[in-house]
């Protein structure tokens, strides 16, 4: 005579929750992954936009006018050290998003000379502050450069 | 004796250990639902306005004041901001002449002299209201000689959207340049919401993502640096003799 099996063992119910709790645990890392992935697609175009204000401005100014004030700073563009971003610029009014304010800025200003013709090398970075939302996907600071020529 | 059938006490076990399993998986599913929601539109948001900033920072760029003789000049004729019809930011209107990217020049007849201008169009950005929603409609209008106008609706979940001069100051000398300010918006339907979102409102489950431009006229700029240059100045062409 052969015995009937009736009900689920321990082993059995111990699995199917193992295998349901692993499940749950993998659609909600997919979830909060989409949304990480979402944020970061954002701070990563206020970071660019963040790195192209003075890029705009100094070529705005010129090469020579830059050039003239590379030992102090431009407007409160300050040069070679990490500035925290302001949601409003203090000297130019300039005005920012609230999220631009949880990233620093650095500037960096070379000048070139070659034959008759003079230039300068601005070097922009861009990085979250310190336990800020970051960019994701491994970038931990975003750089960006132009050579602005003088005008003859 | 075999058993036949199944007990209500087995029934009921069935149905309280589905229903431990099921209210999970439903608010897991829910929340998955949200999640997705709201990472394709605020995806969605960003690209939009990436867009409308592009093309902002295109039409600033390139902005101009046609010529009608004589070489004076101010920043504040290169942007009209119209406020006048306006209820809060609903019918305010940003007006520009740009000019275009087309490499002809037009001939014109200006005070009997014979010019080569570069072709002008004419835009302007338009917010209007939207009915049963807290968000305005971004429209940009685009005219030029002759042409039919070109209607564009750039966005409708525009909550802030301002463009002011800033005064940069470097050596004595000083100048200016436009700073753009855009805030775009997805509200959902159980929340009222105002203009001009701020990033708390996001705890209330309201999508915000904010963009900003700084940019210069190089029309403008070229210009005022130099009086006495030619309107076209990019050309080489300037004036056509009798």
């Amino acid at each position: 005579m052969t015995q009937r099996t009736r009900g689920f063992s321990f082993t059995e119910v111990m699995l199917a929750a193992m295998v349901m709790g692993l499940l749950v645990i993998y659609v909600f890392t997919l979830i909060s992954e989409s949304n990480r992935g979402t944020a970061s697609a954002y701070h990563q175009y206020v970071a660019e936009q963040i790195a192209r204000e003075p890029l705009e401005v100094f070529r705005f100014l010129g090469c020579q006018r830059v050039r003239e004030n590379l030992g102090q700073s431009i407007a409160d563009y300050r040069f070679n050290e990490w500035q925290k971003i302001e949601t409003v610029s203090a000297a130019t009014g300039i005005e920012r998003p609230e999220d631009a304010t949880a990233f620093e800025r650095k500037i960096t200003v070379t000048p070139l000379t070659r034959d008759d013709i003079e230039a300068i090398l601005v070097q922009v970075s861009v990085r979250p502050l310190h336990g800020g939302a970051g960019f994701g996907a491994g970038l931990e600071q975003l750089n960006r450069s132009t050579i602005i020529v003088s005008q003859p | 004796m075999k058993k036949q059938g199944i007990s209500i006490i087995e029934i009921m076990i069935a149905l309280a250990v589905t229903t431990i399993i099921a209210v999970p998986l439903l608010y897991l599913y829910q929340s998955g639902m949200k999640s997705s929601t709201s990472g394709v539109v605020s995806i969605d948001m960003l690209s939009e306005g990436r867009r409308i900033c592009t093309q902002m920072h295109d039409d600033l760029k390139n902005s101009c004041i046609p010529y009608h003789g004589g070489f004076a000049m101010r920043f504040c004729d290169l942007l009209e901001a119209d406020f006048s019809r306006a209820e809060g930011l609903s019918g305010a209107e940003y007006r520009l002449y740009r000019h275009t990217t087309a490499p002809e020049l037009l001939k014109k007849d200006i005070d009997g002299r014979k010019m080569l201008l570069r072709p002008v169009m004419h835009v302007r950005y338009r917010l209007e209201k939207l009915q049963h929603s807290d968000l305005l409609k971004l429209v940009r209008i685009e005219s030029s000689d002759g042409a039919p106008e070109r209607i564009k609706v750039l966005s409708e979940r525009v909550s802030f959207l301002n463009i002011q001069p800033v005064k940069i100051k470097e050596g004595g000398e000083q100048g200016y340049l436009w700073n753009v300010k855009l805030q775009l918006a997805y509200i959902p339907e159980s929340i009222q919401a105002g203009f001009a979102l701020s990033s708390s409102d996001r705890g209330r489950g309201i999508l915000i993502n904010d963009f900003y431009d700084v940019v210069y006229s190089d029309f403008f700029k070229s210009v005022s640096q130099n009086p006495l240059a030619p309107r076209n100045w990019h050309t080489g062409l300037t004036f056509q003799r009798h």
